[in-house]
């Protein structure tokens, strides 16, 4: 029984590797399959798949190739799901390690300003920011980051809640060593399994959210993603369906392979499993 | 005679905000330098509250209120943390009791260890491992080349305490307060353990801070024991004396609460209980604090705290000199 759900996890996260390297793969080489301008009209409207050995993925409305939107729209929505991700996991260390390690009212202050964040509901925290500042890929990173730094501060500061207890730290505060040398060199590598976990749940959640903005218009109009290319669809669903399909698809893809390599991650990384094994 | 290492004059630590909860109330203890004093006492008398009120990490809520401590001639700051960080660990070290959690699970044992002497020194990294591995001699690990590349959970509780030890004595400090460093051992462990420190005393001459209720270890490694109940010293003797004719009748009834092989006189009890429980900070008696569990207990006990005289503090303590 263990073997099999062992063999079942290992092969789920070869999947989510492959899943997600195709998906890089298609970001890195967008402008050498398709050298030309995603935008561009390149055949006649409403090409279904397979109807031209041109367009093989079909054309939408305006004759717009959905191969290259595919491969432009991966770009943005990696670029956009790493990056906030990561702006989202620096904040949410060093808020939630602050307020776990000194507690205190340091805790106090952070978490209710964490608290703040996290009782707006995070989509119209995100669309109020980017309806504010105005739509561009930059103000999308840092919108998302802001709804979604609050969930990693939490979490690390339960961690540093425990680890600060620990014996091992006790000995570093008696051996003379300073707070952010403790925080950060001997503690945080021991937080750092669980944050690469979280993170890559964030890259998935953040691939999402951007998806949705375009698809209400808030992405940024100079670049092609595929939350645009499902709103620019949505005018079509009864006859041209695949139009919202196919990049539809190309989202749960990523989310799902994300996911799985973010399981595949916690299975490595977790301490506690891999003290079980010995 | 010269000036003791450490010595601390009337410590008194409370809980802050409230002066009736005086969880040490004047304790008074002096080290020599390559002396070995022992701190024994049940939990809860304050003896690990002392050792932190020495290295300045008293926890959250608890305020000294009073005391000097005095340390290789100088006031202790032990309220300013950043010249404490200088004390701790360089002059000072500390050995806790947990060997299992005393490591830092993601780093290698060299790592570790090395770390404390980057921490002090400004030294190569090449350097600094070349004295870990003087250092896990000095402790006697087997192949210190390999285990400095080992990571804690591969090393027995023994051998992690081995490693803290070298932690603490990385800078060579003049002090060392081992808190209970052998409790989570066993007896055969805990004895290597010891003479591990017994050996390190002699070569480095560093004067050691023993904080124990084991009464067998005060007996192989003490020089002079101070015997701690409810936040103050209540006798004080050599090592030998001590065993020899305690005064106090809680030191006489750790001592009868000891397993003590061949000892026994016939009729005796193998052991005796001291009855009941230290009393929590908010019952405590008036009087002498030991009262309620004293057998000896009289009148003039419930009036006032005995003072510490001749090294004892008790109205109905037995003088030393009619001891036989």
């Amino acid at each position: 029984m263990r073997s099999i759900s062992f063999i079942l996890r290992h092969w789920t996260t070869a999947l989510g590797i492959l899943l997600l390297a195709a998906v890089i793969l298609m970001a890195l080489t967008a402008h050498l399959v398709f050298p030309g301008d995603p935008y561009d009209m390149v055949g006649a409207p409403l090409t279904w798949p397979g109807e031209s050995a041109d367009t093989l993925l079909g054309t939408d409305s305006l004759g717009r190739d959905m191969a290259a939107g595919l491969f432009y729209g991966a770009r943005v929505s990696l670029l956009v799901g790493f990056a906030s991700a990561l702006v989202a996991a620096i904040v949410g260390v060093l808020v939630g390690a602050f307020a776990g390690y000194y507690g205190g009212w340091t805790d106090d202050v952070l978490m209710r300003i964490t608290e703040l964040f996290q009782t707006t509901p995070q989509f119209m925290l995100a669309l109020a920011v980017v309806a504010v500042l105005g739509p561009s890929v930059t103000v999308i990173i840092l919108s998302l980051s802001a709804v979604s730094w609050p969930a990693v501060a939490r979490l690390v500061r339960g961690e540093f809640m425990v680890m600060r207890e620990r014996a091992f730290v006790h000995g570093c505060v008696v051996a003379g060593m300073s707070d952010l040398r403790i925080i950060f060199a001997q503690i945080l590598p021991n937080v750092l399994p669980v944050i690469i976990v979280m993170s890559t749940i964030l890259v998935a959640t953040a691939i999402l959210m951007e998806s949705a903005l375009s698809f209400l218009g808030f992405g940024d109009p100079n670049v092609l993603t595929w939350g645009t290319m499902i709103g620019m669809g949505r005018g079509q669903l009864r006859d041209a369906w695949y139009i919202i399909a196919i990049p539809g698809v190309a989202l749960l893809l990523t989310a799902l392979a994300l996911n799985l390599v973010g399981e595949g991650l916690n299975d490595a990384l977790n301490p506690r499993l891999k003290q079980r094994k010995g | 005679m010269s000036a003791p290492l450490l010595s601390i004059a009337d410590l008194k630590v409370r809980i802050r905000g409230n002066p009736q909860a005086r969880l040490l109330r004047g304790v008074s203890l002096s080290i020599d330098r390559g002396e070995t004093l022992a701190v024994v006492g049940e939990s809860g008398c304050g003896k690990s509250l002392t050792s932190l009120a020495v290295m300045g990490l008293l926890p959250d809520g608890l305020e000294k209120s009073g005391g000097v401590i005095r340390f290789d001639g100088a006031d202790l700051p032990v309220t300013d943390n950043e010249a404490m960080r200088k004390v701790r660990g360089r002059r000072i070290g500390m050995v806790f009791q947990e060997p299992m959690a005393a490591l830092n699970p993601v780093f290698s044992i060299g790592d570790q260890v090395a770390e404390v002497i980057h921490e002090h020194e400004a030294v190569s990294h090449a350097a600094a491992m070349a004295r870990v591995v003087d250092l896990l001699t000095q402790v006697q690990l087997p192949e210190p080349a390999r285990i400095i590349h080992e990571y804690p959970h591969r090393l027995s509780g023994g051998q992690r305490q081995r490693v803290v030890i070298a932690m603490a004595l990385a800078c060579r400090p003049d002090l060392l307060i081992a808190d209970e460093p052998t409790t989570a051992l066993d007896v055969t462990v805990q004895a290597q353990i010891m003479r591990l420190l017994h050996d390190l005393q002699d070569d480095m001459g560093i004067a050691i801070l023993l904080i124990t209720h084991n009464l067998g270890l005060v007996a192989q490694m003490a020089d002079r024991v101070a015997v701690m109940y409810a936040g103050r010293k209540v006798e004080e003797a050599t090592t030998r004396m001590l065993f020899a004719a305690p005064q106090h009748p809680y030191t006489r009834g750790l001592l009868a609460a000891t397993p003590r092989p061949g000892r026994r006189r016939p009729g005796e009890p193998p052991l005796t209980e001291i009855p009941g429980v230290v009393p929590a900070i908010t019952e405590m008696p008036s009087g002498c604090r030991f009262r309620p569990r004293c057998m000896l207990a009289s009148d003039i006990c419930a009036l006032e705290d005995p003072p510490f005289v001749d090294g004892v503090a008790c109205h109905r303590a037995v003088s030393r000199e009619l001891v036989p």
